[in-house]
């Protein structure tokens, strides 16, 4: 008898409600809706992409989905997530469209990194996102020697605060805002690492993208556990499109959060979708695609 | 009763209950026919190596219980056993003479062009005579030759027997393999140089197998692939990402949607099971995989 996946994540919740008083307790109080409760994946919200939701809403939705942080916020919602018992797993910084490629960013980026390291410290957020910007012409000889000269300068701060520095790679193929970066250099997870193991840095690591990594390379567990010494950090998205994480995408994720979760990975896995469907609904069917 | 009314139910017994029954059957008729015109089934064929074990007999009367139409990469000695269960082959064997035609030795070199005429020509003939429309072929490996150079000689090996094909209404195949993993160097390991491939000849009687567990492999981004390059595709294959076997919930692509995109294409071929079953019940593993591609 075929059993699809979603009524054997269904039986799956249920079987798990079952054992766990304190999640029968809050699903039984809020109706409706799955809370995380397996502990083997962290899972965490970006904000900008579950827009019109706010950023204070998201938070409230996390509590309530038994999701532990909200990401690439300024420290200045730190209070409000720490008053609600989150984390931000990852601080924003400077912007992709700057960053090591090119040396003449080097001064600002370093500026903006030194600044939020200091921040993330002081207040228990233990990773800084960070890029490399565009190509703008280049060689990839020389925007790779320039990633790598600009990361050396970051990775003592990073060491000194023990804040991780995750250098994001982003896909450079689909020519559609916010679901691709044309020209953006470090578009090549292979070549991510191989800057990252010449930094050698164990504060300077990878954000990898698992939506990023689909659209440029494909094979993405074989990849997530070839690298796993140098990943700092996970987003989510549904491919192509950039939406949903569900069945009507290509991506499964439910097999790749457990090969994420036999890594031994003990940081946070970001979601980072654009829903076209009621927001709060996908949301919550995300964190139960990844509560492996 | 069955509390679930079917469409065909409530005709059947409208058609019973009145006088109308001429009236019912026909609108039976065009409902079904509008359902079928809505909804391009997926044609399930299955490779016989992956299961080397069950004798090519068993395979097809087990697949034909679960809707397998196809088992395919077969040789010409198979051709009759499929035929006497009423299967087809959807994608024919390659031939091969002293290694020359194998995956690792074929039309990226111009030595192996003379003995590539020879037994693609006697192949030819043998899939038209049985009336199998589609036949694989390779691009060898690379050894030291560089992508633009072995898509000039594939081109001028493949245009030797393109008119033949053509005459026949045989369609050669390309299949795109992964490098990474099961055939390091193979020169046809990229759909950007299969596509290029296909422009140089210029031919609908020569396209690409896009083997999506080879192609996750090699280059992801499955579906915006399938839906820019389907043109050049004439046959596609599974298999689970990593490890080759089922195509199940144990492995990163979600199939579904990947047959949901090649339905939305308008394809009307098949799509070759290609998974080496891990679990002790093979046919039950391909049994699941007809399941999961059925959409």
């Amino acid at each position: 008898m075929k059993t699809s996946r979603r009524s054997a994540l269904q039986t799956a919740a249920f079987a798990g409600v079952s054992v766990i008083t304190a999640s029968k307790v809050r699903a039984a109080e809020g109706g409706d809706f799955y809370v995380a409760r397996n502990g083997r994946i962290n899972q965490s919200f970006v904000t900008w992409n579950f827009r019109p939701l706010t950023i204070p809403e998201l938070a409230k939705l996390a509590v309530k989905f038994g999701v532990k942080s909200i990401e690439l916020v300024g420290p200045e919602h730190w209070p409000m997530l720490k008053e609600l018992g989150l984390k931000c797993a990852l601080a924003g910084s400077h912007g992709f469209a700057k960053g090591f490629a090119q040396p003449d960013q080097h001064a600002e980026c370093l500026k903006v990194l030194e600044q939020r390291i200091e921040q993330c410290a002081a207040q228990g957020v233990p990773s800084v996102i960070t890029f490399s910007g565009f190509r703008k012409g280049l060689t990839v000889d020389d925007a790779t020697k320039n990633t790598i000269a600009g990361l050396k300068k970051i990775a003592p701060i990073a060491e000194k605060h023990k804040v991780t520095v995750a250098l994001e790679m982003l896909n450079s193929k689909v020519n559609v805002e916010m679901k691709g970066h044309p020209d953006y250099f470090c578009d090549d997870m292979d070549l991510s690492i191989r800057i990252l193991q010449a930094v050698g840095s164990p504060y300077v690591k990878v954000l990898f993208d698992i939506y990023h990594v689909q659209i440029m390379h494909g094979d993405v567990i074989t990849r997530l556990r070839q690298y796993k010494d140098f990943i700092a950090h996970y987003h989510t998205a549904g491919n192509p499109g950039r939406n949903e994480i569900d069945a009507t995408q290509e991506i499964n994720y439910p097999p790749i959060m457990r090969a994420i979760a036999e890594t031994k990975y003990a940081g946070f896995v970001g979601q980072e979708f654009i829903p076209v469907r009621e927001h709060v609904k996908s949301i919550n069917e995300a964190v139960k695609l990844c509560d492996v | 009763m069955n509390p679930v009314r079917t469409r065909r139910s409530a005709l059947t017994q409208l058609a019973a209950g009145a006088a109308v029954a001429s009236t019912a059957a026909a609108l039976a008729e065009r409902l079904a026919a509008a359902d079928a015109a809505a909804q391009v089934k997926i044609n399930h064929s299955a490779c016989k190596w992956c299961y080397s074990k069950i004798p090519l007999d068993d395979l097809c009367a087990a697949g034909k219980q679960f809707g397998l139409q196809s088992v395919e990469l077969l040789d010409p000695p198979d051709f009759a056993t499929v035929k006497k269960h009423g299967l087809h082959c959807a994608m024919v064997s390659f031939p091969q003479k002293d290694g020359i035609g194998r995956i690792e030795k074929a039309f990226n070199r111009l030595e192996h062009h003379d003995t590539l005429v020879e037994i693609y020509t006697e192949r030819i003939k043998q899939c038209a005579d049985a009336g199998f429309k589609q036949l694989i072929c390779f691009s060898g490996n690379r050894a030291g030759l560089d992508d633009e150079t072995g898509l000039k000689n594939c081109a001028t090996g493949l245009k030797r027997i393109l008119p033949l094909a053509e005459k026949h209404g045989i369609t050669l195949v390309m299949e795109l393999l992964n490098s990474r993993v099961n055939h390091k160097d193979y020169q046809c390991d990229k759909s950007a140089w299969g596509v290029a491939l296909c422009q140089a000849i210029g031919s609908e009687r020569f396209k690409l197998l896009y083997d999506i567990y080879h192609m996750q492999i090699m280059e992801g981004d499955v579906i915006a692939t399938i839906k820019a390059r389907h043109q050049y595709f004439a046959h596609y294959h599974t298999g689970g990402v990593p490890g080759r076997n089922e195509i199940d919930d144990t492995q990163e692509l979600n199939y579904p949607a990947i047959m949901r995109a090649i339905q939305a294409t308008g394809y009307k071929g098949y799509v070759g099971q290609e998974f080496i079953p891990k679990r002790e019940d093979k046919i039950a593993s391909l049994k699941q995989g007809v399941q999961i591609c059925t959409v």
